[in-house]
C-alpha cells in the first residue's frame, strides 16, 4: 500500500517528469538528469535550508554543551541542563532531522527514477511502460538515448567514479561539523574521507546515469552550502543569513566560548539581549 | 524533542525500508520461446541457460543436456545471462544468440558447441543480442543493442561481411528473412529492408513508425506483423514497405501474432486481446478481448478455434478465435510470469514461465498442467 503511494505520488511523476525533459533537451537523457536534478533541488530547496539553518544553530550552542558537560558529572543532570539549554535558545536538536527525513523519500524516489527512465535490459523496458503516462509525446520518446558525452549511461564510467568522490568530498568538506568535541570532530573527518571513498566504490557498480545524478546533486549540495554557511578560504560571505539560537537565561549561559567560537554570534543577537551586552561579554 | 512530530518521523523511518525495497533492479531474465521438434523441446530454464528435454508421457520430460553445462570446466567461463530470442534448429544444429556471450552453434545431440571452441565470441560483437538469430542463405544475422547488424557463416561461425552494418539505434528484434531481403527494424522506429545477397538497402526509404520498434514477424502473402511500444500495429508490404494498415491498440504492444489464415491474435501491456482480420487493412474481429488488466508480452497461439494467452499473472486464458468470448482461465501459482511465446506441437501450446516451469494448455478441455522437468541443470 505505502510502496503503491510511493510510486504513484513521486515515482512516477518524476519518470514522467525525466522522459519529458529528455524530449525537451534534444533527446538527451544526460542533460534531461542534470535538469531534472537541479530543479528537485530548487524545489526542495525550503526544506534544505531549513535542515541547513537548524544545523548551524546546533553549532552554535556546542560551546555552551561543553561547559555543561564539564561542569555536571551526573549525567542525569547534565541531560536536564542540555535540554534547558536547547529550550531557552529555541533549537530542536531533532530539528534538522524532520527536513532531512522528508527529503529521503524524494532522494530514493529520484534515484529510481533515473534507473527506471534508463532501462538496461528488455525487462527494464517492459517494466517502463507501468510507469509512463498514457501521453504519446512521451511514449514516443523511449527507449531513450543511452550515451551523453560518449558515455553510455546505462554502464560504470571510470571518469564518474573519480567526479562522485571528489564532489562527495567537496560537498562533507563545505558541510558545517555541529560538534567542537575534537574527538567527534576527528571521527567526522574521518567520515568526509570514507564517505566518498564509499560512495566512490557504489559508483563503480552503478550506471552512470545515476553516478551523473549523484554528481549534479552534490554539486548543487555544494552551492547551497556555500550560499549557507559561506566559504572563508575563498571570502564568500554567506548569502542567506541564518537565525541565531535564541540567548538562554542568565543563570544558564555558560562562559564565553560560544561567542568566541562561531562567527554568526558574534555579530547578531538574541531575543531579550542588547548588543551592548553581547559586547560586554567578549574578552 | 517536538513530540508532535515523533509519529511523523516515526512514520518515515519505517516506510524508508519499503521505499527502498519497492523499486528492484531489473536484470536481463530473457524470453526465449520454447521450441518444439518432434518430442523435443528447447527450453531457456533460466539466466540464458538452455536445455533440451525430450517429453515422455505429457507429464514429464527428461532434460538431455543443458549449455552451458555447469559441470563442465570449459563451460565455467560463459555466462549467457539470458536469452531472448527463440533458438533456430536446423538439421543436426541449434543456433542460439545470448544476452551477454555471443551466438553459438550447438550439437543438437549432445549440447556441445560446434562454434565457438573456446569459450565465447561476445568480444567480436559490440553490445548485447535483446533479439535472436535469422537464418537464411547459410548466414546467420542477428542484431545488437549498440545498433549493430551481424551476418556470420553459420557452418563455421566466421563474418560473412566484411564490417557489420551501422544503425542510429539498437536493434532489438529479431531480424526476418523473407523472400530476397532481410527486414531489420531498430528502436527509433525504423524498418529497414536489407537484400540478403550483398546487404544493399531493398527499399528508397527505410519505413519510419512512431515508436521503438522491439518485435517483427513475418506473415503470409509477404507482409510484415511490426508492433511499436507506442501502441500502433502496422502491416507492412515487405515488397516496398507500404502500410497496409494501421492498428490502435489501446496499449504497448511488445508481442507476437498468433496467425490462422488472415486472421492475427495479440495481446497488449494493458491486458487486451485482439483479433484482427488482415485480408485487407486491419478489421477487429470483436471487441478487445480482457485478461483482467495484466500485461500480455508473451505471444498468442491458437490451436484449431481456441485461441491461447498467457499473461503476467501468470493466468492461461482460453478464447474463443471466432467470438472473442472468454472460455477459461487458469492461474498458475508460484511459477514467477510469462513473457516467453506460447508454441504449439502436437496439439498443445506449452508455456515456458520466468522460474524455468514448463506447462501444456489443452484446447480440448481448457486446463493447464506442468511438465516436470527432469535433469535440467540451472
Amino acid at each position: 500500500m505505502i510502496g503503491e503511494i510511493f510510486t504513484l505520488l513521486l515515482l512516477n511523476p518524476m519518470v514522467n517528469l525525466l522522459v519529458l525533459l529528455n524530449n525537451v533537451l534534444f533527446d538527451s537523457f544526460g542533460l534531461a538528469i542534470i535538469a531534472f536534478t537541479i530543479l528537485i533541488r530548487l524545489v526542495t530547496f525550503p526544506l534544505t535550508l531549513r535542515q541547513l539553518h537548524v544545523t548551524r544553530s546546533m553549532q552554535g550552542i556546542q560551546p555552551r554543551i561543553q561547559e555543561i558537560n564539564k561542569k555536571y558529572s551526573d549525567p542525569k543532570r547534565r541531560q536536564e541542563e542540555v535540554m534547558k539549554l536547547y529550550r531557552e535558545s529555541g533549537v530542536n536538536p531533532l530539528g534538522c532531522l524532520g527536513p532531512m527525513l522528508l527529503q529521503f523519500p524524494i532522494l530514493i524516489a529520484l534515484y529510481n527514477a533515473v534507473r527506471i527512465a534508463l532501462p538496461n535490459s528488455p525487462e527494464a523496458l517492459e517494466k517502463l511502460s507501468s510507469h509512463l503516462y498514457d501521453w504519446s509525446y512521451l511514449q514516443h520518446a523511449v527507449p531513450v538515448q543511452e550515451h551523453f558525452l560518449t558515455m553510455d549511461l546505462r554502464e560504470p564510467n571510470l571518469l564518474f567514479v573519480v567526479l562522485v568522490g571528489v564532489t562527495t568530498w567537496a560537498q562533507s568538506k563545505t558541510t558545517v561539523t555541529v560538534t567542537t568535541d575534537e574527538r567527534v570532530r576527528s571521527q567526522q573527518q574521518m567520515m568526509n574521507i570514507m564517505l566518498p571513498l564509499m560512495f566512490a566504490f557504489f559508483a563503480l557498480q552503478f550506471p552512470s546515469g545515476v553516478s551523473l545524478y549523484w554528481v549534479v546533486n552534490s554539486i548543487v549540495g555544494v552551492a547551497f552550502n556555500i550560499l549557507t554557511y559561506g566559504f572563508p578560504a575563498l571570502r564568500i560571505e554567506p548569502l542567506f543569513k541564518v537565525r541565531a539560537p535564541r540567548a538562554p537565561a542568565a543563570e544558564t549561559q555558560p562562559t564565553t566560548a560560544a561567542l568566541t567560537s562561531d562567527r554568526e554570534l558574534r555579530t547578531t543577537h538574541g531575543s531579550g539581549r542588547s548588543k551592548r551586552q553581547n559586547r560586554r561579554r567578549r574578552p | 524533542m517536538n513530540l508532535r512530530r515523533a509519529p511523523l518521523i516515526g512514520a518515515l523511518l519505517l516506510c524508508l525500508p519499503l521505499f527502498a525495497a519497492c523499486v528492484s533492479v531489473t536484470n536481463p531474465d530473457g524470453w526465449a520461446a520454447p521450441v518444439i521438434d518432434g518430442q523435443d523441446v528447447y527450453v531457456s530454464t533460466s539466466k540464458g541457460h538452455i536445455s533440451a528435454v525430450t517429453l515422455q508421457d505429457g507429464n514429464s520430460a527428461t532434460a538431455r543436456w543443458t549449455f552451458p553445462d555447469k559441470d563442465r570446466d570449459a563451460d565455467n567461463k560463459i555466462d549467457p545471462e539470458a536469452m531472448y530470442g527463440d533458438p533456430v534448429i536446423d538439421d543436426d544444429r541449434v543456433y542460439l544468440a545470448t544476452f551477454s556471450a555471443g551466438v553459438f552453434a550447438l550439437n543438437k545431440e549432445d549440447g556441445r558447441p560446434i562454434w565457438p571452441t573456446d569459450g565465447t565470441n561476445a568480444g567480436q560483437i559490440k553490445g548485447n543480442l535483446a533479439g535472436g538469430v535469422a537464418l537464411a542463405n547459410g548466414i546467420l544475422y542477428f542484431g545488437t543493442t549498440e545498433g549493430r547488424l551481424y551476418a556470420w557463416n553459420a557452418s563455421d561461425g566466421t563474418p560473412a561481411w566484411p564490417e557489420p552494418k551501422h544503425f542510429d539505434r539498437g536493434i532489438w528484434a529479431t531480424p526476418v528473412a523473407l523472400g530476397e531481403n532481410l527486414y531489420v527494424a531498430t528502436m527509433s522506429g525504423e524498418l529497414h529492408a536489407l537484400s540478403l545477397a550483398d546487404g544493399s538497402p531493398a527499399w528508397i526509404d527505410p519505413f519510419v513508425a512512431t515508436g521503438a520498434i522491439a518485435g517483427l514477424v513475418a506473415l503470409d502473402g509477404g507482409r510484415l506483423f511490426v508492433p511499436s511500444i507506442n501502441r500502433h500495429v502496422y502491416i507492412l508490404n515487405a515488397e516496398d514497405g507500404t502500410v497496409l494498415a494501421d492498428y490502435r491498440a489501446r496499449d504497448w504492444v511488445w508481442t507476437e501474432p498468433a496467425v490462422d489464415g488472415s486472421r492475427v491474435f495479440f495481446g497488449d501491456f494493458g491486458g487486451h486481446v485482439y483479433g484482427l482480420d488482415i485480408t485487407s487493412g486491419a478489421a477487429p474481429l470483436w471487441d478487445p478481448a480482457s485478461v483482467n488488466g495484466e500485461r500480455v508480452k508473451a505471444g498468442a497461439a491458437i490451436v484449431g478455434d481456441v485461441l491461447i494467452v498467457a499473461d503476467r499473472g501468470p493466468v492461461v486464458t482460453f478464447i474463443n478465435a471466432t467470438t472473442g468470448e472468454v472460455l477459461n482461465r487458469v492461474p498458475i501459482e508460484d511459477a514467477g510470469t510469462v513473457r516467453s511465446n506460447v508454441h504449439v506441437g502436437d496439439g498443445f501450446a506449452y508455456v515456458l514461465t520466468t522460474k524455468g516451469r514448463l506447462f501444456r494448455a489443452n484446447p480440448q478441455n481448457y486446463s493447464v498442467a506442468e511438465i516436470e522437468l527432469i535433469g535440467v541443470k540451472k
